[in-house]
């Protein structure tokens, strides 16, 4: 992994527990956010951002819209990972798709040469159903299936990281 | 940047930024779409649960084999060739166009477009017209897909026929080109299944085998009902009830299946088209009528008797139900289904 990766998704996704993890299984030191930055976690060769949730409708307290825009001001630079949750995909009824703020993202994935789609929550029951939804709604996007609490899926991001970043160039991301 | 500032004010809202971004980073195209266009399409489609479902099974197959491929491990051959088998007005057209589109998308065809063909483009009169009439339909249809419609009329035999000659091509085609055309066989199941048992080969070579079953009452409902509202026109619930009796009646009485209703979807297309001409006669013959008469469709706008008359019992027990079949394809499926079932032990 090499360079700021910011860990984004909507509300109620997993993106804080899945940063502590990751963290954690890369060995970085965790700072709790402070008023002017992000709270992050800078290892050896990797430094992870957590922002704030992606809403679908313009938030309405300034200060959370102005940190948001401060996490989106790095987008171009840093790579991104995209947390959703799987097991509220696959709950949800068959032709809900996803929320739109997910859907933009993907969608703004295909064109960065460095964004990754995390199907979360796998340990628990609908993930399943939930990331082949995604794989059939998104087809062409990497999806890595994780679930923080039992660490699964954590080396799989760390390859498909590294992989991204030496493949970045290439209009879509490598399936992986 | 001036994106981040109006994002922070509250002017726009984090999809309209990231579609913002997302063209900055020379995503060209417009608002994020709600799923890949195609595999949206083919979902709005009313019905086909298990069609839906084997395409989605075939798309997960080839990105898993890519990420195999990728991985260095040892990957399946994705060999895309299929069968559409069902009667006549079952969505197996329209969900090759779909099928087109959605391959694209997903990488799997370079172009997607569909050449619709059957036997008289593949066949020709003499010796090597046929290779070059079949030849020309594979080049129309490379990057995407040749639909073949009656497909099992290509093996009529005979000896001055060319049928076979176009199947021999046609396989060809699908050794030399295989990763830029993907072939597809439709026709009613019982000849479909009759044409890939007489030539074993080639039922290996179309791995993919899709059932299109006839639609229920309800489906074919919902089929008059999406019709209907994609033309700004709605059923009055008299004329919605009035149908659906109709239509639940057909489906018992037209016997035992495999049959079925004959025409199914294109049968109710047709009452449609009907309809909304009864309608403008209904409503020509007023001096003025509002917006809402315009859009609702009456009972009295709807000719059930074709479909009723599906609803009889079919005459002369343990014949085949009868179909629109054009009257050389009928001598050759019997000439076909002679030369199976009589050369063939079971």
């Amino acid at each position: 992994m090499s360079g700021e990766w910011l860990i984004m998704g909507g509300p109620g996704a997993g993106k804080t527990t899945l940063f502590l993890a990751l963290a954690r299984y890369l060995g970085a030191p965790v700072r709790a956010a402070t008023r002017g930055a992000p709270a992050h976690a800078r290892g050896r060769a990797v430094t992870l951002v957590d922002t704030p949730s992606l809403t679908d409708d313009v938030h309405p307290d300034p200060a959370a819209r102005r940190e948001l825009a401060r996490a989106l001001a790095r987008l171009p630079r840093a790579g991104v990972l995209h947390v959703v949750d799987a097991a509220r995909v696959g709950r949800a009824s068959p032709g809900a798709g996803l929320a739109a703020a997910d859907l933009a993202l993907a969608q703004l994935g295909r064109h960065h040469p460095r964004y990754l789609m995390l199907a979360a929550k796998q340990d628990l029951p609908w993930a399943a159903l939930g990331l082949d939804r995604l794989l059939s709604l998104l087809p062409g996007v990497a999806v890595v299936a994780v679930a923080a609490p039992l660490r699964w899926g954590l080396k799989e991001v760390r390859w498909s990281v590294a992989a991204a970043a030496r493949a970045a160039g290439p209009r879509r991301p490598p399936m992986l | 940047m001036a994106l981040c500032a109006a994002l922070a004010a509250g002017a726009i809202s984090p999809p309209h930024a990231l579609a913002e971004l997302a063209r900055g980073l020379g995503g060209g195209g417009g608002a994020p779409a709600a799923s890949p266009p195609s595999l949206a399409g083919l979902d709005a489609l009313v019905g086909l649960g298990r069609v839906k479902a084997l395409v989605r099974e075939v798309l997960a197959f080839a990105a898993i084999q890519e990420r195999r491929r990728a991985a260095g491990l040892k990957a399946e051959p994705v060999v895309l060739h299929m069968v559409f088998s069902g009667n006549p007005g079952t969505g197996k057209t329209t969900v090759a166009r779909i099928l087109g589109a959605v391959l694209c998308e997903a990488g799997l065809l370079p172009r997607g477009h569909v050449v619709e063909v059957e036997r008289a483009d593949l066949v020709g009169e003499y010796i090597g017209h046929t290779a070059q009439k079949a030849r020309e339909q594979v080049r129309a249809a490379q990057g995407g897909i040749l639909f073949v419609d009656e497909a099992y009329s290509l093996a009529r035999g005979g000896e001055r026929d060319f049928g076979k000659e176009a199947i021999d091509t046609l396989v060809k085609a699908m050794e030399d080109r295989k990763h830029d055309l993907v072939i597809i066989l439709a026709g009613y199941r019982d000849e479909m299944q009759a044409f890939l048992g007489v030539n074993p080969g080639l039922r290996s070579r179309f791995p993919i085998h899709i059932d299109f079953p006839d639609y229920t009452p309800d489906e074919l409902l919902d089929i008059a009902g999406v019709m209907l509202v994609a033309r700004d026109y709605r059923l009055a619930p008299a004329a919605r009830a009035a149908l659906a009796a109709a239509l639940r009646a057909a489906g018992r009485g037209a016997g035992a299946p495999p049959g079925g209703p004959p025409g199914n979807a294109r049968m109710v297309r047709n009452l449609v088209e009907a309809a909304i001409r009864r309608q403008a006669l209904r409503l020509a013959a007023r001096p003025a009528c509002g917006r809402e008469e315009l859009v609702v469709m009456e009972a009295a706008d709807l000719d059930l008797h074709e479909i009723t008359a599906a609803a009889q019992p079919a005459a002369g027990a343990g014949s085949a139900p009868r179909r629109e079949v054009p009257p050389d394809v009928a001598l050759a499926l019997r000439q076909l289904w002679d030369t199976a079932t009589g050369a063939v032990q079971h």
